[in-house]
């Protein structure tokens, strides 16, 4: 394979993620001209990308793809449900086949025959049926226009309450593209929403949405523009501005009035090239690719630079000089600001997943025969690449049992009084420097009996335990029990909800889960934004340094030496609880002095209070983790070090091992 | 024409207690002074602890314990030498404290000597060879084998060691 080759792949696979968008978005709404003119092109561009590398066989079955679609252009076909699922099949094949290592196999020109024959099928059936009316059916074409929707309600209604309203908003919502908001009353109840949405529904169809509402809210149309305005940035830039303030519909009108001569212009200047769409060169010219090693190196440099900022600051400090210490605090300055800005160029958006899971919802729901929408929120929150990678599995993993299991049949559903379609929600958003994500579902809740019951079967818990709601939940991510629960060919493949706790935590990060008996599940993620960057409390034990992830920390107490025993395990009493705490200096055979009052640190290991002594707690820290390489690989309980500012060197817990460790062998 | 080229390696003599070793120079990274060493809690006794290579941790091998000498505190004279170590297919990089760094010495192979197979306290496997330097045999050390393996050599008992294995 030459590097032409390995740069084909490389973009074969992100067009493959641009068509997949492309195509969903197409099935969601058929008459829409933007994404047909992007599946277009993205199939187009792959033909010939693929034909020019030597990957023929792509080639061939891109071009009768296109065929196909290039028909739906000329207003000859329509998009069905066929067309869309035999092109999402090809393209998948055509996935599995770049991700192979052997360049022989992938482009063995047997390999996508199956799918290539589907198409040509395909064309020689639409051919039939068009011959006849000789393209003289034409068919009708709904128009594709933006709304905006301005909804009051009359009644105290919440975002996420049960009122028919909030439905029947997420329905219109999931008609096209769009995009809502929501301004809210001192109370927390709406006070107004606002409805974006480019769709091909008209407007009575739309008005029709509210008959059954129409004595809760006050409904107001206007459309904006015969086009959809979401291909615009600035349109989109100008909601988002907005912030809490409603928008003005004379300015919004007279503006989408202009942007419309501005986009026709662009029209005309580019029509000679048809195939080059302004979207794409804009992606060329504000992206580049780097390898991940130039980055990780640029911010092993940055973290350097950052220490010897310390030290420099330090013995400056000596000096009796104005014109060294204005020096100093500028050098902080710009040495911190370069390490917050190189740090966000290693993250990536939550985007990335989320066509990912749009599929995987489409296909799911398809083959389960349930209606689900599948709503994204807040998807440009940015984090760590790596960690976008390893969650990829877990949150599929939760989506699928979110539609396996949560998600009921849609006669299920009517008989409940729910909506037919089912939602499930991904939410992200950033707190501090944690990446929060929600995965939820209004669904049928996970039963708490059968949990119990099935835990008690496999021996996890005894029969007269008493447990709280929560602690029943907590057990659906034991071992024993994930996969056990209801097998079907959905889940109970691919990953356990045991792998999934573990792969959070592996990335130090936290999971926990809420569900309610029909009205749905939660199911909340918390990571570090970034895998390399670790916020901590810095604490001495004995002679060294060491940084406690601030995940894991609960609470600090002050405990008098005196009252300790030698022992390495003591329960101790804390906020009127006995909590287990280990004495770490102990432990860790810290013979020096000590303290007459020592710090206990209460961290929660599995959701159960533990604590560990410490001799001083010296502050919050952030820093970069680095790898304690393979000559510590038997010490799991430090996930890696750190240098401080003094060039010192710190180790860094993990306490989740740390916790296992301590309980499985106290002693050594 | 001469009939036999002649080849000299070069080698970084280092000592602990009174015995001289060498290591061959491909290995050798750097020399650094002592700085605070990181103790890593529940580590075998000769893993000394981590220190900061230019922002990158490195762990430290007392190559005293290592070898089965008796621990001393650190002098002025001790060093550590940073090593460069190939072994299964990955690199790694580590410190090798030493009470004293001598200097780097050109040997030619036809003065490397085997190591001795009977009545010597040093383990063959570990040893490439030893040289007469003055009045003193430096030992000429596997440097990969010597810092890739996780045991203490012990090198001080090995020959009674091996006799019982006999």
């Amino acid at each position: 394979m030459d590097s032409n080759q390995r740069r084909f792949i490389e973009d074969a696979l992100d067009l493959l993620n641009e068509l997949d968008e492309g195509l969903l978005q197409l099935e969601a709404n058929p008459h829409a001209r933007a994404p047909l003119e992007q599946v277009f092109r993205t199939m187009h561009t792959i033909k010939g990308a693929a034909n020019m590398f030597g990957f023929e066989n792509i080639g061939t079955l891109a071009h009768h793809l296109e065929t196909l679609f290039d028909y739906v252009r000329q207003q000859q076909m329509q998009v069905t449900d066929e067309l869309i699922s035999i092109t999402l099949q090809a393209f998948d094949k055509v996935r599995d086949l770049l991700k192979e290592t052997d360049i022989a196999s992938i482009t063995s020109s047997d390999a996508l025959n199956e799918h290539t024959a589907r198409a040509i099928e395909f064309h020689r059936m639409a051919d039939a049926t068009l011959n006849p009316g000789n393209g003289a059916s034409a068919l009708q074409k709904d128009e594709l226009c933006t709304f905006s929707i301005d909804i009051v309600p009359t009644l105290p209604i919440t975002e996420d309450g049960n009122h028919p309203l909030v439905f029947i908003i997420q329905d219109i919502a999931a008609l096209g593209t769009a995009l809502t908001r929501v301004m809210k009353d001192a109370t927390g109840n709406v006070a107004k929403w606002e409805l974006y949405v480019a769709t091909t529904v008209s407007q009575e169809e739309l008005e029709s949405y509210f008959i059954f509402v129409d004595g809760d809210c006050t409904v107001a149309f206007r459309k904006l523009a015969s086009q959809s305005l979401f291909d615009q940035p600035h349109f989109i830039a100008y909601i988002q501005s907005l912030g809490d303030a409603p928008a003005d519909p004379h300015t919004l009108m007279s503006w989408a009035g202009q942007k419309i001569a501005a986009k026709a212009e662009n029209n005309d200047s580019t029509d000679d090239e048809p195939m080059s769409s302004g979207r794409r060169k804009v992606l060329n010219d504000t992206y580049i690719k780097v390898n991940k090693d130039n980055i990780d190196n640029l911010l092993n440099w940055i973290s350097e630079l950052i220490i010897l900022q310390a030290r420099f600051a330090n013995a400056a400090a000596a000096i009796d000089s104005v014109e060294l210490k204005d020096a100093t605090e500028e050098l902080y300055r710009v040495t911190h600001q370069l390490r917050d800005t190189s740090l966000e160029i290693g993250l990536v958006p939550v985007e990335t997943l989320v066509t990912k899971f749009k599929r995987l919802v489409r296909d799911l729901s398809k083959n389960l025969d349930k209606k689900v929408n599948f709503l994204s929120e807040g998807a440009e929150t940015k984090v760590d690449k790596d960690v976008i990678e390893l969650m990829a599995d877990p949150m599929i993993h939760l989506i699928r049992n979110a539609i396996d299991h949560g998600i009921e049949k849609p006669s299920e559903r009517r008989a409940s009084g729910k909506a037919e379609h089912g939602t499930v929600k991904l939410k992200a958003f950033t707190a501090g420097s944690y990446v929060n994500i929600t995965i939820s579902d209004d669904g049928k809740g996970i039963s708490k009996e059968n949990v119990l019951r099935k835990a008690v079967e496999k021996g996890i818990v005894s029969k007269d335990a008493l447990l709280s709601d929560d602690e029943i939940l907590q057990l659906i991510f034991h071992s024993g029990l994930s996969t056990a629960a209801t097998v079907s060919d959905v889940s109970g493949r691919g990953v356990g909800m045991d792998v999934v706790k573990q792969k959070i935590h592996e990335l130090r990060g936290d999971v926990s889960i809420k569900s309610f008996p029909g009205e749905g599940t939660s199911v909340h993620i918390r990571l570090p934004m970034s895998r390399s960057i670790i916020e901590g409390l810095l604490i001495r034990i004995g002679s060294s340094e060491y940084i406690l992830p601030l995940t894991a920390v609960d609470k600090c107490y002050e405990v008098s030496t005196a009252n300790l025993t030698a022992d390495h395990c003591q329960k101790v009493m804390l906020d009127g609880a006995l909590v287990p705490v280990f004495y770490m200096q102990e432990i860790f055979n810290e013979r020096g002095h000590r303290p007459s009052i020592l710090q206990v640190i209460k961290i929660h290991h599995d959701g159960y209070p533990v604590g560990i002594t410490v001799d001083m707690i010296l502050g919050e820290y952030q820093t970069v983790l680095k790898p304690l390489g393979d000559a510590y690989q038997h010490q799991e309980e430090f996930s890696g070090a750190t240098i401080l500012g003094d060039g010192r060197v710190a180790l860094v817990f993990d306490t989740n091992k740390l916790v296992k460790r301590l309980i499985l062998q106290p002693t050594v | 024409m001469q009939p036999n080229t002649v080849t000299t390696q070069s080698y970084l003599t280092f000592r602990l207690g009174d015995e001289s070793f060498a290591a061959h120079v491909t290995y050798v990274l750097e020399i650094l002074e002592v700085t605070k060493i990181t103790r890593v809690p529940r580590s075998p006794e000769y893993m000394r602890g981590v220190v900061n290579l230019r922002g990158n941790v490195l762990p430290v091998i007392d190559t005293r314990m290592k070898f089965g000498f008796d621990r001393i505190e650190d002098t002025v004279n001790t060093c550590i030498i940073v090593l460069n170590i190939e072994s299964e297919k990955q690199k790694v990089t580590l410190g090798a404290l030493v009470d004293s760094v001598q200097e780097v010495l050109d040997i030619e192979s036809s003065r490397i000597q085997a190591p001795p197979t009977l009545g010597s306290k040093y383990r063959t496997e570990f040893i490439e060879g030893m040289v007469k330097e003055g009045d003193q045999f430096v030992m000429i050390l596997n440097t990969s084998l010597v810092f890739s393996t996780d045991e203490v050599l012990m090198l001080r008992e090995v020959t009674e060691t091996n006799a019982v294995d006999a």
